[in-house]
């Protein structure tokens, strides 16, 4: 494997510092009259993410109130999933209290607390797309050194997509860096732990099926949320294909109370591939959840017929009939389903 | 064959290769009385000359060959009945007992037990001492044995006892294992800052400019060419 060996410096200013001939060439070289430094500022503020033209963002539908809750309430609430019994390196020994009503009552509130803040739904975002803007081109400076230079501003107090990460080319012309160079400067310099610098093997096509048929998707996108961020396409493929293999396995219990439900709820909704989802949640009596996902359809297409359904006054039931005949793509599996939904519920009103 | 003799034995309630078998051949010289070719000898056998017999009949497997097998061969072996018998459910290293040369064992072991494909140890290493064990990334059921379930960190060497060289390729496997995504293990938590990513949810005054952007700001304003003459008032300083 052949990595290009980069110079990585970094531009750290103090002032009251060392007034050496060196820093000021450096720094000049960063900065031109002809640069202008406000637009800098102006551009990196808001580069997080870039819309494609004539699709909608998911990002704009996702950030909304109403599809975070929908999202949050089809999730559920499991405590003893949640908090399972995990590997700890700093075993503690087990601490007995004696607690009163009250402070009991206040423990497990913070539980539930605690638990809400481990199903935080990973950010869905489009892909980010390359713009390297050219700052200014010097041919003067061409070969001043034998490899290109990479700038990144590490003053305190600032978000790190934030940061303003900067190449000097070897022929002189200076850039905004590539997303390849921005990943590796932020993870160079504001390290999070669980990252690599090379991606993983098991992201690679082969060895993904291979943990995929094993059906070990917390790994994969426990990881994956580590290993990249939410707008790499790289993340984008390794979440869709986790989410193919689970639609086909009918496997989507597996991620209930965990944090990648709701992005998988989202994505078979954007995609239109709910019929399952749906079916898994009416065999097990998650009447409310059906409805709540056609609640999100509702949102994510509103030129559907989804969307002219009235979701607060008519019975639950209806609502169902009225998607199989409208919009699933396989009605004869949705039908039976219900059907078996309905008979199990006549019978358990008829027992009492 | 090594392995031969290996499978033969049962090891449940024995102590290792070695001691293994000294004692089988020691049962054997007991239960044989006085050979009647040597008829110079006294007719039962004392603790002296039952001694000198069995030193003869000593064996060591220093300066026998160590040859391991590849990895296909190692998978199908931990699957294997062979398997079974010798090790049953137990770790590897659960039935191998370390020699002392103190009354204390110290907290690290020997380097290696084979070199240039012979072993130089009498008492190898539990890995070492199979030439069907290897550590590799594939082999999970192997590499699973020297991973503690509570804490997911690699078990102590005072535990395992062994050797240097094999644990450095441990620490290699266990590595790759991870990596290709073969072993499982906890990855940590991480939490979003949704701000980050949807900048809709940012407030003005999160907006705050970074300290460099403020110099060179300045610099440019005010035309300065040596840092020596920057200055920047308390508001600038305040609000990065």
């Amino acid at each position: 494997m052949h990595f290009k060996i980069e110079k990585f410096t970094f531009c750290f200013i103090t002032f009251g510092g060392p007034k050496t001939d060196k820093g000021n060439r450096m720094f000049r070289s960063l900065i031109r009259p002809s640069t202008c430094v406000r637009c800098l500022i102006s551009r990196i503020q808001y580069n997080s993410t870039s819309k494609s033209k004539s699709e909608v963002d998911p990002g704009a539908v996702f950030i909304r109130k109403d599809v975070q809750d929908l999202l949050t309430n089809i999730t559920g609430f499991d405590l003893s999933r949640i908090f399972r019994t995990r590997t700890n390196k700093n075993l503690d020994r087990i601490v007995y209290k004696y607690l009163t009503d009250k402070q009991l009552k206040e423990e497990q509130e913070k539980t539930v607390e605690r638990g809400r803040a481990k199903l935080q739904i990973p950010p869905i975002l489009t892909e980010a797309k390359e713009n390297v803007e050219i700052l200014e081109k010097d041919e003067m400076l061409s070969g001043f050194s034998p490899s290109k230079h990479l700038f990144i501003d590490i003053s305190l107090g600032i978000p790190i997509r934030d940061r303003l990460i900067i190449a000097r080319d070897v022929d002189g012309t200076l850039r905004t860096a590539t997303l390849d160079e921005k990943r590796r400067m932020r993870q160079i310099y504001f390290p999070i732990s669980g990252r690599e610098l090379v991606m993983p093997k098991m992201f690679e096509e082969e060895q993904l099926e291979k943990i995929l048929e094993r059906c070990d998707y917390q790994l994969i996108l426990d990881r994956a949320c580590v290993q990249f961020e939410p707008d790499e396409p790289e993340y984008i493929r390794v979440t869709h294909r986790t989410y193919e293999h689970i639609d086909k396995t009918n496997s989507y219990d597996v991620l209930r109370s965990t944090r990648h439900f709701g992005p998988m709820a989202f994505y078979y909704v954007w995609f239109k591939k709910v019929d399952r989802l749906m079916s898994d949640m009416l065999s097990r009596n998650l009447i409310n959840d059906a409805v709540s996902l056609l609640q999100l359809y509702a949102i994510i297409h509103p030129d559907s017929n989804v969307a002219t359904y009235e979701f607060h006054d008519t019975n639950p039931h209806r609502l169902i009939e009225a998607f199989i005949d409208d919009e699933a793509r396989i009605p004869d599996l949705l039908s039976e389903t219900f059907r078996q939904y309905i008979r199990k519920n006549q019978q358990a009103v008829k027992n009492g | 064959m090594l392995s031969s003799r290996f499978l033969s034995l049962r090891f449940h309630s024995l102590i290792s290769v070695h001691r293994a078998c000294l004692s089988i051949s020691s049962t054997h010289h007991a239960a044989k009385p006085a050979a009647p070719e040597t008829p110079a000898e006294p007719a039962a056998p004392t603790a002296q000359s039952a001694q000198l017999a069995h030193n003869k009949t000593k064996t060591s497997l220093r300066g026998t060959p160590y040859k391991v097998t590849d990895i296909e061969t190692s998978l199908r072996y931990m699957e294997s009945d062979a398997y079974k018998t010798v090790y049953g459910k137990d770790p590897v290293w659960k039935n191998y007992v370390r020699n002392r040369t103190n009354q204390r064992l110290p907290h690290y072991t020997r380097d290696f037990c084979a070199e240039e494909g012979l072993y130089i140890r009498g008492n190898p290493c539990p890995i070492c001492r199979d030439e069907y064990l290897l550590l590799d990334y594939r082999n999970v059921k192997l590499l699973k044995q020297f991973v503690n379930d509570h804490t997911g960190e690699i078990e102590p060497v005072l535990k395992t006892s062994i050797c240097q060289a094999q644990l450095r390729n441990l620490r290699v496997a266990l590595r790759k294992a991870y990596d290709f995504g073969l072993m499982p293990y906890e990855v940590p938590f991480r939490t979003y800052d949704y701000r980050d990513y949807y900048p809709e949810l940012r407030e003005e005054k999160d907006r705050t400019p970074s300290l460099l952007m403020t110099i060179l700001q300045n610099i440019q304003d005010q035309k300065l060419t040596n840092l020596d003459d920057l200055t920047l008032t308390d508001e600038q300083l305040h609000a990065t």
